[in-house]
């Protein structure tokens, strides 16, 4: 039984002297600067379009769902997620909400308590907007050896709103790789990243069909 | 047998006069006059009780209880709107107050729609469902069917990337009532502007109509309006509601008044005295005036429980016609002495007109039916007064200066024929153009400031401001909605969460059947791999909800509702007397004058009041004509056959041709116009009879009759410049009619080579 204890508290210890060094708390307004580099970077792109992999786990469900799919950051315009698999439909994050728009039409969803600030939040974190985030969680990064992650660990307040443990942004060779959130209650939502471009500019012809 | 006679001496007389003038007065004195004047127009609509009326009157009450306020140079800051609405809030005699127009925020709506989810959305969601099963034929037992059915589009929900951050919601809901209630829905008057919406409400507790609330709450909001304003550099608020339209009305009305009756003194006395030897004698003038107005005023007064001061302006008729009498008794004794048949007549022309006026008390219109009582009785207390008063018999009254006795149209018979041919002709021709007017500024006094404050504050959203409101009204919420549903399919709003009566019915065949698609529920759950568990708390509100009413239900979810519906908001939902309503918006309502169906009625004061004035105006051609009869009828019991054609003819040329000049002139004739038409009857009337009296007698042109008319046309002549267009009508058709009244009589008289007098 005392064996026992102390491999617990020992494997505490452990785990959080790593994670003390893993993770270093970062103020966006005075990066340093392999930080400030990278988020240099990300923010040069204005318009960027990727693959993804959706992978979101609910407690409702006893399997994952997945999703795949194309997207499109743009600064002026938001975000457009074009899902191919396993539903059919485009659903754009804007300043003004989120659009969906499928084979049975287009509708406007309205941003309810359920849903909170993630729309925002979304557009946030594609943005990496750290000075926009900081208001809400407190910033960490770890630098890797092949790339980099920051964790965004929600402020009292927010963890309540939207209902989030943490957000997870992981990058590599100038791309954001992965984004994850890990809810309350053993939602987790993954979304991979692969096949990056950067798009010089929007075609009116995409832009109707993309945004809103 | 001797004849008894009731023939008092002077000192009975002034006695009895005394006793009515302090009877009138104590009574007059007891009167609560804050709780008695009323001078909004929105109080003009007939009150009415039970049923759809007792709806009616809850909504107009709610309403009228409100007031906006919004900033003048743009929308309040954020900010400023909650610490105005806080403060406001607090005050005393304040129910409520809240930021924004619109309908409550999707998350408040929200919540009381979850709570309430299967009252209101589980019939309708079961009723869409049966109508597939019927359509599908799947071959499965309903129940079975069902289960698979919701469990299939949960599964695609879940799988939808909006579904995100709804999963408690799902757990609570996993039937999806709220999410697809909430995409078939949409907002009545919901604002879409993108700014969010800072105008400011509050709601009094009591009536804003009572001066006795508007003298308390006036001071005390103005007082936190003026605190906000100090504590922001730069900021000006803008305010507006019934209270202060009420208010600065009533205001408005007083002074103008006492104005327009200090006026009408000056010019009577500078006629006065420009006519009269002894002007000063003509203040005798004025007991029967006065005790005209006190008598009318205290029946009036015991009649009504409130007066409306537009029916007191109206009265003014009591003045003009209660001086008449004075002018021919009190004239026609100085220059011949008394004389009974002068009594007579005055009795003839006194009592017609008071019958006259008398019909107007069996109108819909309060103003006409209070008009109507204050004129007929006050006319009587003039006749008593004028028959009382002792000085009336005196040769010691004033004489006519010459100015008065002079030719005014000395025409030949030609001339005279070819006058009267045209104003026939005039009559006829202008006549046919004849329009009505039944706008509601008629009855209004204009506030440019607070119609101001109105467009301002209206422009600062797009929520809770639209008068176009469509409602239904029923016995429950269920009718309610049915009535809205009928109305217009487009747009039905709050009615959507509503189920209808087949849906119901839907609910009652189900209910046994619900522990067998419970059990079914669960197959299909873990058919598709879903942790059946986390929706075990479904299970039981659902069978409670089969297990009881499901009308009752919906009663209970529509009390909820109107709780998060305040303010301004309010009107969407309500009961009242076991009577439900419901709003929506309605398009194409504007102009239309297809009659809506039964239980659904507009709420707009304004297109209320401008139907009632179209009816009360028509009413009111109807009760003049009436009592224009009645007078003929008793003119003709009292003259000879074409004494009687005489003295009417006159009349009613006169208002003939008033009314068609006045509708050609203006954009059409309004009730107020009527009004005056049956005045100007009246004193043409008056001035025909007393005409005839002295053309039989063998006695020359009564130069009363033109003092009277100069008079009267000064008197009325003044209202032309009151504020309210109606009175300005008023004013016009009466000094109109007394001018050409007095140009007839001067036409009907003999040419001066025929006749003796000058």
């Amino acid at each position: 039984m005392r064996l026992w204890w102390l491999v617990m508290v020992f494997n505490g210890w452990l785990n959080g002297a790593t994670e003390a060094v893993r993770w270093v708390e970062l103020d966006p307004a005075d990066l340093p600067a392999p930080w400030s580099l990278i988020v240099d970077e990300q923010r040069a792109k204005e318009q960027v379009q990727a693959n993804f992999v959706e992978e979101r786990s609910s407690r409702l469900r006893r399997r994952p769902a997945l999703f795949k799919g194309d997207l499109i950051f743009s600064r002026e315009e938001g975000l457009s997620l074009r899902y191919a698999a396993a539903v059919s439909s485009i659903v754009v994050l804007d300043a003004e909400g989120i659009v969906r728009r499928s084979i049975e039409g287009e509708r406007n969803i309205p941003v309810s308590d359920g849903m909170g600030g993630l729309p925002q939040l979304f557009l946030e974190l594609f943005a990496l907007d750290l000075e926009a985030l900081q208001a809400r969680f407190t910033v960490e990064g770890q630098l890797l050896e092949d790339g980099w992650s920051l964790r965004f660990v929600p402020l009292a307040a927010t963890a309540e709103t939207l209902g989030i443990r943490f957000v997870v942004l992981e990058g590599s060779d100038g791309w954001v790789r992965e984004i994850g959130f890990d809810r309350m209650e053993g939602m987790r939502l993954r979304i991979r990243l692969s096949n990056h471009a950067v798009v010089e500019a929007l075609s009116q012809a995409v832009r109707e069909e993309r945004f809103r | 047998m001797e004849r008894i006679r009731f023939s008092p001496g002077p000192r009975a007389r002034n006695g009895l006069l005394v006793m009515l003038v302090v009877l009138a007065a104590f009574r007059l004195a007891t009167v609560p006059w804050h709780e008695v004047l009323i001078s909004s127009v929105v109080e003009l609509l007939p009150k009415a009780a039970g049923g759809e009326g007792a709806v009616a009157e809850a909504m107009r009450e709610a309403q009228a209880g409100l007031v906006f306020f919004g900033g003048k140079e743009g929308a309040l800051p954020p900010e400023v709107a909650q610490s105005l609405r806080a403060h406001l809030a607090d005050l005393p005699g304040v129910k409520n107050a809240g930021v924004g127009f619109g309908p409550p925020s999707a998350d408040a709506l929200g919540r009381v729609l979850l709570e309430h989810r299967l009252a209101l959305m589980f019939p309708t969601w079961l009723a869409e469902a049966q109508a597939r099963y019927a359509s599908l034929r799947p071959g499965l037992d309903f129940p079975e069917w069902l289960a698979e059915d919701a469990v299939g589009r949960l599964d695609a929900f879940l799988d939808a990337p909006d579904s995100l951050g709804l999963e408690t919601l799902i757990e609570t809901d996993p039937l999806l009532l709220l999410p697809s209630a909430f995409e078939a829905f949409e907002m009545p008057g919901a604002d879409e502007g993108d700014a969010p919406d800072a105008r400011v409400w509050l709601q009094l507790a009591d009536d804003p109509l009572k001066t006795e609330v508007q003298e308390v709450m006036l001071p005390a909001i103005l007082e936190r309006v003026q605190a906000e304003e100090a504590a922001v550099e730069g900021l000006r608020i803008v305010w507006f509601g019934a209270l202060r339209f009420a208010a600065e009305s009533r205001a408005e009305m007083q002074r103008e008044v006492s104005g327009l009756n200090v006026l009408t003194l000056l010019f009577v006395g500078l006629l006065a005295t420009l006519v009269l030897r002894r002007p000063w004698q003509l203040m005798h003038l004025i007991v029967p005036v006065v005790v005209g107005l006190l008598g009318g005023l205290a029946v009036l007064t015991l009649v009504f429980e409130r007066l409306h001061l537009l029916s007191l302006v109206l009265g003014s008729i009591l003045a003009g016609v209660a001086i008449d009498f004075g002018v021919h008794l009190f004239f026609h004794s100085a220059e011949r002495g008394s004389d009974r048949t002068v009594v007579r007549a005055l009795l003839v022309s006194g009592l017609s007109t008071i019958i006259g006026y008398a019909v107007w008390a069996s109108s819909s219109f309060i103003l006409a039916r209070q008009a109507g009582v204050f004129v007929a009785t006050g006319l009587a207390f003039a006749l008593i007064a004028v028959l009382l008063y002792t000085p009336f018999r005196k040769p010691a009254a004033p004489r006519f200066e010459t100015l008065l006795r002079k030719e005014l149209l000395p025409f030949g018979r030609l001339a005279r024929y070819g006058l009267g041919s045209i104003a026939v002709v005039t009559i006829g021709v202008l006549g046919l153009k004849l329009k009505w007017d039944d706008r509601l500024e008629m009855l209004d006094i204009p506030h440019p400031e607070l119609d101001e404050a109105v467009r301002m504050i209206a422009a600062q959203g797009a929520g809770g401001m639209d008068n176009r409101l469509v409602y239904a009204v029923g016995s429950s919420y269920i009718e309610a909605a049915e009535g809205i549903r009928k109305m217009d399919s487009r747009a039905i709003g709050l009615a959507s969460f509503i189920p209808a009566p087949k849906a119901i019915e839907a609910v009652q065949a189900f209910a046994p059947q619900g522990e067998a698609f419970l059990g079914a529920w669960r197959r299909a759950l873990e058919k598709k791999a879903f942790n059946r568990a986390l929706f075990a708390g479904f299970e039981v509100p659902l069978l409670a909800y089969l297990g009881g009413d499901p009308e009752a239900s919906i009663t209970r979810a529509g009390t909820a509702l109107t709780k998060v519906f305040e303010g301004p908001s309010s009107i969407l939902i309500g009961s009242v007397d076991g009577m439900h309503w419901l709003g929506a918006m309605r398009s194409g309502l504007e102009g239309s004058e297809e009659p809506l169906p039964r239980g659904v009625f507009r709420l707009g004061v304004r297109e209320e009041l401008e139907d009632l004035i179209r009816t009360w105006r028509m009413e009111q051609v109807r009760l003049s004509i009436l009592g224009m009869g009645v007078i003929g009828v008793i003119v003709f019991s009292f003259f000879p056959v074409r004494s009687s054609l005489l003295v009417l003819c006159l009349p009613l040329g006169s208002v003939g041709m008033t009314l068609s000049v006045l509708s050609w002139l203006m954009d059409g004739l309004n009730l107020f116009h009527l009004a005056g038409a049956l005045l100007g009857f009246c004193v043409t009337l008056d001035y025909v009879v007393f005409y005839d009296h002295c053309r039989r007698a063998k006695e020359p042109f009564p130069a009363s009759i033109r003092f009277s008319a100069l008079t009267t046309m000064a008197a009325f002549g003044v209202l032309l410049l009151s504020q309210v267009e109606g009175v300005r009508s008023l004013g016009a058709t009466v000094a109109l009619g007394v001018l050409i009244s007095i140009l007839g009589l001067e036409l009907m008289r003999p040419p001066p080579s025929k006749r003796g007098d000058v």
